[in-house]
């Protein structure tokens, strides 16, 4: 089965119903999507596929053939970070860092979408992913100061 | 992969290098290793420079998201005088680096307090070393020498040099006796805001987690854990899981039955698949709801005094005192770190690889140790970054499991724990009562009385393994474990760790009296963030605020009452009475409760502000107040409070673990609720300057959570709840009207 991840076209031989996650964690290398649950609950795998945030521990392979796959591993562009991950950093979000490469990418979805969301539309789309650190605080800041970046790269 | 996993323990190791360091001489041997040919400076145990400008700093404790690794950064960096982003963490496993003496662990706060002194040290004799090789060089005095920016500089001839060009030179300067530490006015990084040294890493997806090893030739493991604790497979039906792709075997152990693939996502749908009969097990009735019936029932009589002060039945028989009675409890809690317990080992004739985030290297590494026959020496423990610890990782359950697993496989072998693995790992935060009584005259409490039950929070056989010394073979640890089980459950050696926080509360009362019901047989149990402190302060300050109510008086002022003048304590009570205007009515719909803590050498005042909406708890604001001695990092000590809240509030609000019929009901996140994003409330933290010694803020932001919260709610609908969860207590409370 061919996939595009990342820009690359790779080739996998596993059956459809594997869930993405593992395909790409252990059949590509492709380690950025981490495994919390394994039941789409806590977000921590969370990829972008056709554009839109999809929680890959679910997500049967064969559903994303043909389809463009973005993980974090390719979010930053030749040594520059994205304007996510660039708030992030100057938040300090991170504590053991587990999930955030699920609530970046979220984050990333939600502002292409929605480039000023306000705390609300924040609430509805972040609180379904999980953080045991506690960073939600720093979490909301910073999708505000990511939306402030991206608006003045414009 | 990150080279991290593949560094060797090389800071350190043989030879003599032992700084002297004033007053206080360290407890550790450094080393000084001999000048390798690529011109490396190894300063000491704890530092090494490359030429090439890089500076490698050890890192003794393990960095699980409470900013360990950045704090060792700074200390060094103060007094080495470099940049803070210009260190590399390494983490450092072995007998040298157990700074209490007895074993090298990460947790009970004490990364602070336990660096503090020695990670200076290590940057000022690193920096002495420097300067003096740079004075030799230039044939001038080392006095008129200085250090800054990473390089030493000789103003009067304008002359300079960074420290990787001084490697060489310093490698040959004799390490000196006497290492003074900066004044405190001195300063440049201490007390400021630092950013974290791994966030790089943290925003880029880095395979940085021990989920995320590999090693060549890695088969994967997945397991099938007893569904009741102590049960163990007595047949396994796996005729077709074997002929499944890539399944390449299944084994049996007394924890339950591993199936090992190729790839993780066949071992665990070969594992879903298994049939297997368990044995029967002592805990097959187990229901953790009789139990609580049975704890009430025994903490209803007095119990055994654990601790006495004046005399509480003359102060509740005193003519004109109020007497109260109220009974608290809490449920059993997981940890649920984000990252499940993983763990990947390689036993090859006489030594062991061992890659895994882990709480407790010492104990990892001596029981992986006796596992494989092997000397702890040979063993090599890559301690990664750790996805959440809280307490769990402390327990090394599944580095046993791996170990295990791995003398019975030929090559590396990487167990990952499914998410039900985990919420049914046992291990948890004990189940508890308290009986609370309480006397009030005059508008003060005369008599303080508490009976508590609980399991101590750690099973005891598992402590001690932990502190074993690594040659202790498994039966006299075995036996050891017996007699200190005995020790406790006797009731007869007062139970500290299931007691802290109501033996040793803020508050002074004249006549107190505290009595501790042990409770044996029961699942195991563990640290949980803050350990006692985690749920023997609900019992506490929820009752404080009832004698409060009581007597008629401000929650606030009375508990001013009952704190010394010059008391840390009555500082963080009085900044957070400030902090959150609590002499102005709060909004309409909020309801507030205060309360004073100290635990791990850390004080802290809380004030949470909560609306009940349709019947659930919302709460909108904490405020906090924090005395932790000297500031290090004051951003991480504001995202360490950040963390405790809403870590405690998750459990307060939602958080239990029931077991009926020996089993675990909760399995996912579904139904083991932790705090989401839109339950967050906004958390306002105000630190107390302080130049007393600094002290750990990992855990002292979670005792005062449930009590304020519970108090707020109080407040707002006069219904007390005493039992954790809380909004199953609130839904209760409502129905009953
Ligand atoms: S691992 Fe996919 S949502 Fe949790
Ligand atoms: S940073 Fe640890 S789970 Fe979010």
């Amino acid at each position: 089965m061919k996939l595009t991840v990342n820009g690359e076209t790779r080739d996998v031989d596993v059956p459809d119903d594997v869930p993405l996650l593992w395909v790409l964690r252990e059949e590509l290398g492709i380690t950025g999507p981490k495994f919390g649950c394994g039941a789409a609950l806590c977000g921590a795998c969370t990829v972008h596929v056709d554009g839109e945030a999809r929680r890959s521990c679910v997500l049967p392979v064969g559903a994303t053939k043909d389809k463009p796959i973005r993980t974090i591993d390719a979010l930053a562009q030749g040594g520059t970070l994205h304007a996510v991950q660039q708030a992030w950093e100057e938040g300090n979000v991170p504590q053991c860092g587990y999930c955030q490469a699920g609530q970046i990418m979220t984050t990333v979805a939600l502002l292409e979408k929605n480039p000023k969301p306000s705390d609300d539309d924040i609430d509805s789309v972040l609180s379904a992913n999980l953080c045991r650190c506690g960073t939600y605080p720093r979490i909301r800041r910073a999708v505000h100061r990511a939306a402030a970046l991206l608006e003045g790269a414009k | 992969m990150n080279r991290r996993f593949f560094l060797k323990v090389s800071l350190g190791g043989a030879g003599a290098l032992l700084i002297g360091c004033g007053a206080n001489p360290p407890p550790w041997g450094g080393a000084h290793m001999p000048q390798s040919d690529d011109g490396l400076f190894d300063a000491n145990a704890w530092i090494r420079i490359h030429p090439d400008e890089r500076i490698e700093v050890a890192m003794t404790k393990a960095e699980m998201g409470q900013g360990s690794h950045t704090l060792a950064a700074i200390l060094v960096a103060e007094e080495l005088e470099v940049p803070v982003d210009r260190i590399t963490p390494v983490a450092a496993v072995g007998p040298q680096y157990e700074l209490n003496g007895l074993m090298q662990i990460t947790g009970g706060s004490t990364s602070t307090p336990e660096l503090w002194k020695p990670m200076r040290h290590a940057g000022a004799a690193a920096r002495i070393m420097l300067v003096q090789a740079a004075a030799k060089t230039w044939g001038v005095p080392a006095g008129e020498c200085s250090a800054a920016d990473g390089a030493v500089t000789h103003a009067k001839s304008n002359r300079s040099l960074t420290y990787g060009k001084l490697t060489a030179a310093a490698a040959k300067i004799t390490p000196p006796q006497n290492v003074p530490l900066k004044a405190r006015k001195d300063f440049k990084v201490i007390g400021t805001n630092v950013d974290r040294i791994d966030l790089r890493e943290k925003v880029t997806g880095a395979p940085i987690f021990g989920i995320d090893v590999q090693v060549p030739d890695m088969v994967n493991a997945a397991l099938v854990p007893p569904p009741v604790y102590g049960s163990t497979p007595t047949a396994v039906d796996d005729a077709e899981i074997r002929k499944m792709p890539g399944v390449i075997d299944v084994l049996s152990f007394d924890f339950g039955v591993a199936v090992i693939a190729s790839r993780y996502w066949q071992a665990r749908r070969a594992a879903d698949a298994l049939k297997i009969t368990w044995s029967k097990s002592h805990l097959d009735d187990f229901d953790s709801a009789k139990m609580l019936a049975d704890m009430l029932a025994a903490v209803g009589e007095e119990g055994p005094e654990a601790q006495s002060k004046g005399d509480i039945e003359e102060a509740f028989e005193t003519s004109g005192a109020q007497v109260l009675e109220a009974s608290y409890s809490g449920p059993y809690l997981a940890h649920a770190t984000l990252e499940p317990q993983t763990a990947t080992a390689w036993v090859r004739g006489d030594e062991v690889d061992i890659w895994t985030g882990t709480q407790a290297q010492t104990s990892a590494r001596n029981t992986a140790a006796r596992i494989a026959g092997v000397d702890p020496a040979n063993v090599t423990l890559h301690n990664t970054y750790l996805g959440g610890g809280f307490g769990r990782r402390g327990c090394i359950d599944a580095v046993i499991q791996a170990v295990m697993i791995a003398t019975r496989v030929d090559t590396p072998v990487k167990l990952t724990w499914s998410r039900e693995n985990d919420t049914r790992g046992w291990y948890y935060r004990p189940q508890m009562v308290a009986r609370m009584k309480g006397s009030v005259k005059d508008g003060a409490v005369t008599g303080f009385y508490a009976h508590c039950a609980s399991q101590t929070p750690g099973s005891v056989p598992d402590l001690i393994s932990q502190v074993a010394p690594g040659w202790l073979s498994e039966v006299m640890l075995r036996i050891m474990g017996r007699l200190g089980a005995q020790l406790f459950d006797s009731g007869t050696v007062p139970n500290m760790l299931a007691l802290e926080g109501m033996t040793s509360h803020a508050y002074t009362f004249e006549n107190q009296r505290i009595d501790f019901s042990p409770v044996k047989g029961a699942v195991p149990t563990l640290f949980w963030r803050s350990v006692g402190h985690s749920f023997n302060p609900f019992a506490k300050e929820g009752f404080m605020d009832e004698l409060a109510h009581a007597a008629g008086v401000d929650a606030y002022a009375f508990r001013r009452k009952h704190l010394a003048k010059d008391d840390r304590r009555l500082g963080v009570l009085d900044a957070v009475a400030k902090l959150s205007k609590w002499d102005q009515k709060p909004a309409e719909g909020i309801g507030r409760g205060i309360g004073a803590h100290f635990s791990f050498g850390s004080f802290v005042g809380m004030v949470s502000e909560a609306r009940v909406v349709d019947g659930d708890i919302k709460v909108e604001r904490v405020y906090a107040t924090v005395d932790c001695g000297q500031p290090i990092n004051r951003d991480q000590i504001i995202a360490q409070v950040e963390s405790a809240i809403v870590f405690a509030l998750g459990a307060a609000l939602y958080g239990r673990i029931d077991v009926a019929d020996g089993k675990v009901v909760q399995g996912n996140f579904h139904d083991f609720r932790i705090l989401r994003m839109n339950e967050c409330p906004e958390i306002v933290c105000e630190i107390i300057d302080s130049t007393e010694s600094p002290t750990g803020m990992g855990e002292p932001g979670v005792p005062l959570v449930a009590p304020t919260v519970a108090n707020a709610v109080f407040e707002l609908t006069g219904k007390r709840l005493r039992d954790m969860p809380l909004v199953d207590a609130l839904a209760t409370a409502m129905k009953e009207g």
